[in-house]
């Protein structure tokens, strides 16, 4: 039995052809919706609104034509048009003319009897060829006496007689149709003249104008082409892809080549128009005013859509095809990181900066829903491992193919600032770095302390280093945990100034000195003199003299208190010769005699300002033995107790109190990993404490220890929802600013804390070496994207490195200034001594005026020699890199260069190479009036060769003679030991 | 998610046919299943326009779906580095959760094994025809008790605290409580044999030597659950059962449902007095 309800079927037909209805409604809907979804994208919206920039800017290419023809023709692009249409009407006028219309119709007459009497010709000419074929052939066959022969010649030669006539008569036509035309011509020479003129007048005007037409919104333009399923064929939106095969991704089971996707929105990252100002805005005023009509006078919104469309700021290093790094082969990824595939915002991976207060993050919030990935589990931002490098950090990006070693970097001086932080500061003697091996250790040697200071001082240096000097190098070791413990300090200081003080060796002074019983009587005043005039300033300041530097610019101590530290014999001691006291001391030999070490000596040591008087000198908290033994003992259970114990029986209490401190000293040493940068008995050769850093630029963030930090902040904030970015970025700044505030309220026993100390390092400062930090990433790289410095190159590279480190800069230049303007809308690059004068900038050349990307100089500028000065528009001025070295002329005023240390940017090409290897192994007068003396510096032999590669790569001398080992005296003096009378035989 | 409810849908629905049928049976009536299909309805339109109409409509819902939520696409992955917590396929979670108290080979191996074979192994056992074709509680109430804590409580409830309640380093975190990967939790956990030869009462003389001897006690309990219990059992709750299933069928069910109930009796050992293994042989690498 079948269950009927409505009519003979159980449900009513028409309720469900209903909902048939309405579901296939709902149906159409969401597949409209899905192609609607997969269609509308991110990036089309951004590729849109630059249209209408281009259209901006050509609007205003326009603008600026018209102004341009306005003020240098003194015609209005609306009298074009109009000047055009005279030219015309005054041809046509011509044309109509009884004269020229007689003329044309004579060409006519004639045109049609000029082609018949040339095709007769070109018959006639195609019939003598073929009889002369024959009768090549019968004279090559049958001879030239044979009658063929003489029939087929006197056939082509009736042909060719008749040849010569057709030609005359077309000649003739030919000539008279030239004549007609140059009439013509003569007619309308004017008239055309005129034409001429108006069209070059106006040909940049109509190209643009051209353009403008193109860009103008159009239905096939932009709706047809971009349109949902039609946008396969030939859209006019397109994802942009730079496909890189050899800079490869690591996806981990495989590498797949990179493909940056980045100019999908950045689209006029390579064009100059695009640039922007100081402000963050465009500097073309129409791009200007279309961004902000964009914006609708959102100031915020304004500078983020200019951040999209801007220019590279350094379109001669990056991204132009003429760069350094064109784009097409570096893409962007591989310096800035970031997902490269992507095409959203948020999937790309945009980091903000760490250092505008957040304003950028909350605008991004606001604009593309983005939140701190680190604050929630479940983040709308994909998880990447390698997010962009923030703003301040890009720099860091360069050393990923700069990478394994010490380099210079002028065009990225975050950089190279963090770079010169990092090696200045020691980080290198704790972290070991690749290559960062082997460098020499930033702090003093201390195996022979007990000679230079008393134990006292010791305890007091260490317990707060800056409170004697506020510019020491040397961190602070004690009051750094986040939670204060004094006792512990006091026991350690203690320990470890016993165990330095007890180790360091014998020291013998010179002869002719003794520690106890300097020589000499020194005068101060004299000293003082001395100090100003032989070039003590070139490195230290003392006291009032010289001039305070910024860390990493700093290279000598201030001398201000270095008369509260040591004694007098000691001073006399180290002036005569640094290298007695610390072998491997980087201060040269200037070469005093024993009076004038005396007298510096006195001076110095009337030198007792220290940092902070009262700090330095508030008594030592005594040390609580129980603490101490408690402490030692902690050490002693991990290694070492039954030895220990062994080595105290027997002996006095007083000895074993002694013993006991001593052992605390020396296991705290290793501990604290003071040998890291200090030269201590025993210790010399061994490794740092540190974590290695080479690859710490991809560090996992989960992989470093947070500790409390976000509780950290919320406490010190007052505010109980800010959590602390889960990114090894954030993380390396804060292990930098404050590097044992991860130990905050975590449970850890004294030995088991953070030790990093800490270097007081400001905001900058912390941002330049993040920045480094980040660079350091190991990757693996095909060997074309590895940088490799041409031999010449690398000499520079290298001898700036040394230049640095034994401070050539404190006293000579070694390059000029650099200006880079621009002139003719080309950009110049000037190298020489600039002022400001006027209100112009005054370069005087050292080089002739270069262009930095190659090409050829204007005419007015290749007229500029070297001496002549510039005189430059501060408007024009681009950028300005300072000068390398002559700092002490800054500190020493009045000082000339005829009495001051030479310029030596182009050292190279002015003397011998031999000449300066002997001169900088042993430097001799060579300008008796100046007082400032050469130091000897005790260079090596390699050390030296480096430097005179270096001057020659620098004075671009192309092949820098280097004296054969035969002529050097060292080699004599070897021949004649190995055999006396050697070269009396030869 | 739309699995969590639709299961309590259909539990509820099968529910509420029973208890309707139930009442229909003690009064005389006729079952729904057997009034419905008395009648007959055509397949067009009856039939086949409904299923069209619901093609359709779950068609737009899985656009919606899709289109409204994208897909959570993440980075490669990367084997040096296993995402915290490392979660199987939802649908594996209870096995997963399983490997939480027992050992793998037992978690991973046997266990599942004993499942497939275990429910083939039902309609050889279970020859009762009542309830074939129609929803009944009164009829089989040991069957749709067993399935409803089998299936339900020990499958359905492992995968939902699996899959929401299960953080980093598979530590247990309430629902709104924030994953933080550095929790920890004691995990003291002790075994039988620890418990019988050191801590235990009266005697704590300390591990024997040999396995064989210092696992006895596991040994023991595991004996008298499998080999003791189906002979409780039949004398008090499983009377009737023997009665109808005869001694081979009885002793195979009883086997298969006192593995089923060895999992919450252990997870309940291990929540109450850490209890790690009955039978801990890591030599052999044998461990219940």
């Amino acid at each position: 039995m079948t269950l009927t309800q409505h009519g003979e079927y159980f449900y009513d037909t028409r309720r469900l052809n209903l909902w048939f209805g309405v579901s296939n409604v709902l149906l159409l809907v969401s597949v409209v919706w899905m192609v609607h979804a997969d269609w509308d994208r991110e990036w089309k919206g951004y590729q849109r609104d630059f249209k209408s920039l281009e259209r901006a800017r050509a609007q205003g290419e326009l603008g600026r034509e018209a102004e341009r023809l306005r003020s240098e023709h003194g015609v209005g692009p609306e009298d074009l048009d109009a000047r055009s249409a005279q030219v015309e009407a005054r041809r046509r006028e011509i044309v109509a003319s009884q004269e020229h219309r007689a003329l044309a119709l004579r060409g006519d007459e004639l045109e049609p009897r000029h082609f018949r009497a040339n095709q007769d010709y070109l018959f006639k000419k195609s019939v003598y060829d073929a009889e002369k074929f024959y009768y090549e052939e019968a004279l090559a066959r049958h001879g030239p006496e044979d009658p063929h022969t003489a029939e087929a010649r006197s056939r082509m030669d009736g042909t060719a007689e008749k040849l010569a006539g057709l030609l005359a008569a077309r000649e003739a036509l030919e000539a008279e149709q030239g004549e007609v035309r140059a009439r013509q011509e003569g007619l309308l020479a004017e008239v055309e003249r005129e034409r001429i003129e108006v069209e070059r007048l106006r040909r940049d005007y109509d190209r643009l104008q051209r353009r403008l037409r193109a860009l103008a919104p159009g239905l096939v333009n932009d709706v047809l082409r971009d349109a949902p399923l039609l946008d396969f064929l030939v859209p006019s939106l397109k994802v942009r892809n730079t496909v890189l095969p050899r800079l490869r991704d690591n996806y981990f089971f495989t590498t797949v080549q990179k493909e940056d996707r980045c100019q999908t929105c950045h689209l006029a990252i390579d064009s100059p128009a695009f640039r922007r100002s100081a402000d963050g805005l465009f500097e073309d005023p129409h791009l200007r005013a279309r961004v902000s009509e964009m914006a609708g006078g959102d100031e915020a919104r304004g500078l983020a859509t200019t951040a999209v469309y801007a220019a590279h700021p350094r379109l001669d290093l990056m991204v132009a095809d003429g760069a350094v790094h064109p784009a097409g082969r570096f893409g962007c990824t591989i310096c800035h990181e970031g997902m490269p595939q992507a095409t959203t915002f948020l999937l790309s991976e945009h980091t903000p900066s760490v250092s505008d207060g957040g304003v950028r993050s909350a605008e991004w919030f606001r604009r593309h829903g983005w939140e701190e990935p680190w604050k929630y589990h479940f983040s709308k931002v994909a998880i990447w491992d390698y997010p962009m490098r923030p703003p301040e950090t890009t720099e860091g990006g360069c050393l990923v193919c700069h990478q394994g070693g010490v380099e210079f970097y002028e065009d990225a001086p975050t950089l190279a600032r963090g770079q010169q932080l990092f090696i200045d500061l020691g980080c290198h003697g704790c972290h070991k770095t690749r290559g960062f091996e082997g460098l020499r250790k930033v702090g003093p040697d201390l195996r022979r302390l007990a000679a230079k200071v008393d134990l006292d001082w010791v305890r007091r240096w260490l317990r707060n280093p800056a409170q004697f000097r506020a510019d020491t190098r040397m961190p602070s070791f004690f009051g750094v945990d986040p939670e204060a413990h004094p006792e512990q300090d006091a026991v350690e200081i203690e320990a470890v100034a016993q165990w330095l003080y007890q180790a360091s060796q014998d020291f013998i002074a010179r002869e002719g000195f003794a520690l106890q019983e300097p020589g000499p009587a020194g005068d101060p005043a004299r000293g003082r003199t001395l100090v100003e005039e032989v070039g003590c300033l070139g490195c230290h300041r003392v006291g009032a003299l010289g001039r305070d530097l910024a860390r990493g610019h700093r290279f000598g101590p201030d001398l201000a208190q270095v008369g509260a530290k040591t004694s007098l014999g000691w001073l006399q001691d180290w002036l005569k010769d640094p290298t007695h006291y610390y072998p491997g001391t980087r201060m040269p030999s200037l070469r005093l005699d024993d009076q004038e070490a005396a007298d510096v000596a006195a001076y110095l040591a009337s030198l007792r300002e220290v940092s902070d008087p009262a700090g330095f000198s508030t008594p030592l908290a005594p040390v609580d033995r129980a603490l101490r033994d408690s402490m030692l003992g902690d050490l002693l259970a991990k290694r070492g107790r039954a030895t220990f114990e062994e080595q105290l029986r027997g002996l006095g209490a007083a000895e074993q109190e002694r013993l006991r401190t001593l052992e605390l000293g020396e296991r705290l040493l290793s501990n604290r990993g003071c040998f890291g940068c200090h030269l201590i008995p025993g210790y010399e050769q061994t490794p740092g404490i540190g974590t290695e850093l080479s690859s710490h630029g991809y560090k996992d963030a989960d992989k470093l220890d947070f500790g409390a930090i976000s509780e950290y902040w919320q406490q010190r904030l007052g505010d109980p929802h800010y959590h602390f970015p889960h990114d090894r970025r954030y993380w390396f700044a804060q292990k930098l600013a404050d590097p044992r505030v991860f130990d905050w309220r975590r449970e850890r026993r004294w030995d088991e804390r953070l030790r990093m100390p800490r270097f007081g390092l400001g905001e900058d400062e912390v941002a330049a070496l993040v920045t480094f930090l980040t660079g350091l990433t190991g990757r693996e790289l095909h060997p074309e994207y590895r940088y490799t410095p041409s031999p010449g190159r690398k000499a520079v590279l290298d001898g700036l490195r040394l230049v640095r480190e034994r401070n050539c800069v404190g006293c000579h230049v070694l390059e000029g200034e650099e200006v880079w303007f621009r002139h003719q809308g080309d950009t110049y690059r000037a190298v020489g001594a600039v002022k400001e004068a006027g209100g112009k900038v005054r370069v005087t050349l050292w080089e002739p005026v270069q262009r930095p990307r190659g090409g050829a100089v204007s005419a007015e500028l290749a007229g500029r020699h070297v001496k002549d000065t510039l005189r430059l528009d501060p408007a024009d001025v681009e950028r300005r890199v300072p000068a390398l070295g002559g700092e002490v002329y800054a500190y020493m005023k009045g000082l000339e260069e005829s009495h001051g240390p030479p310029r030596l940017d182009v050292e190279g090409a002015r003397v011998r190479p031999d000449w300066l290897y002997d001169f900088l192994q042993a430097p001799t007068t060579l300008r008796p009036w100046v007082k400032l003396r050469m130091p000897t510096f005790h260079l090596s032999e390699e050390e030296t060769t480096t430097l005179v590669r270096y001057f020659a790569a620098a004075g671009r001398v192309s092949y820098p003679f280097v004296r054969p080992e035969e002529e050097t005296q060292a080699y004599a003096h070897e021949r004649e030991r190995e055999r006396p009378g050697y070269y009396e035989t030869a | 998610m739309g699995l969590i409810f639709l299961v309590g849908f259909f539990t509820w629905l099968a529910f509420r046919r029973m208890v309707e049928n139930d009442r229909r049976v003690a009064g005389g009536r006729p079952t729904l299943e057997e009034e419905e299909s008395r009648d007959k309805v055509l397949v067009w339109p009856d039939l086949v326009y409904i299923e069209f109409i619901a093609l359709i409509l779950c068609t737009v819902l899985f656009i919606a779906w899709s289109v409204g939520i994208g897909a959570p696409l993440e980075q490669p992955a990367n084997f040096t580095k296993t995402p915290n917590p490392s979660k199987a396929p939802w649908y594996f979670l209870g096995l997963q959760e399983m490997l939480v108290y027992f050992d793998p080979w037992l978690a991973g191996v046997v266990f599942p094994g004993l499942i497939i074979v275990g429910l083939m192994a039902i309609p050889y056992f279970d020859p009762n025809p009542r309830g074939n074709g129609y929803y009944s509680f009164r009829e089989r109430p040991f069957a749709i008790v067993v399935f409803c804590f089998g299936f339900i409580i020990m499958w359905v409830v492992l995968i939902v605290m699996g899959t929401f309640l299960r953080g980093p380093n598979w530590n247990f975190f309430g629902p709104y409580e924030y994953w933080d990967p550095h929790k920890l939790e004691p995990l003291l956990n002790v075994n039988l044999s620890e418990y019988f030869w050191v801590k235990g009462y009266p005697l704590s003389v300390g591990l024997p030597e040999g396995y064989l001897l210092r696992e006895a006690p596991g040994f023991a309990l595991l004996a008298a659950y499998f080999v003791l219990g189906p002979l409780v059992l039949a004398r008090t709750f499983f009377r009737r059962m023997l009665e109808q299933m005869g001694m081979a069928r009885y002793q195979v069910m009883c086997f298969l449902f006192l593995m089923m109930t060895l999992l919450p009796l252990k997870m309940t050992l291990r929540w109450s007095i850490n209890l790690k293994y009955f039978i801990a042989i890591p030599e052999k690498f044998f461990n219940i």
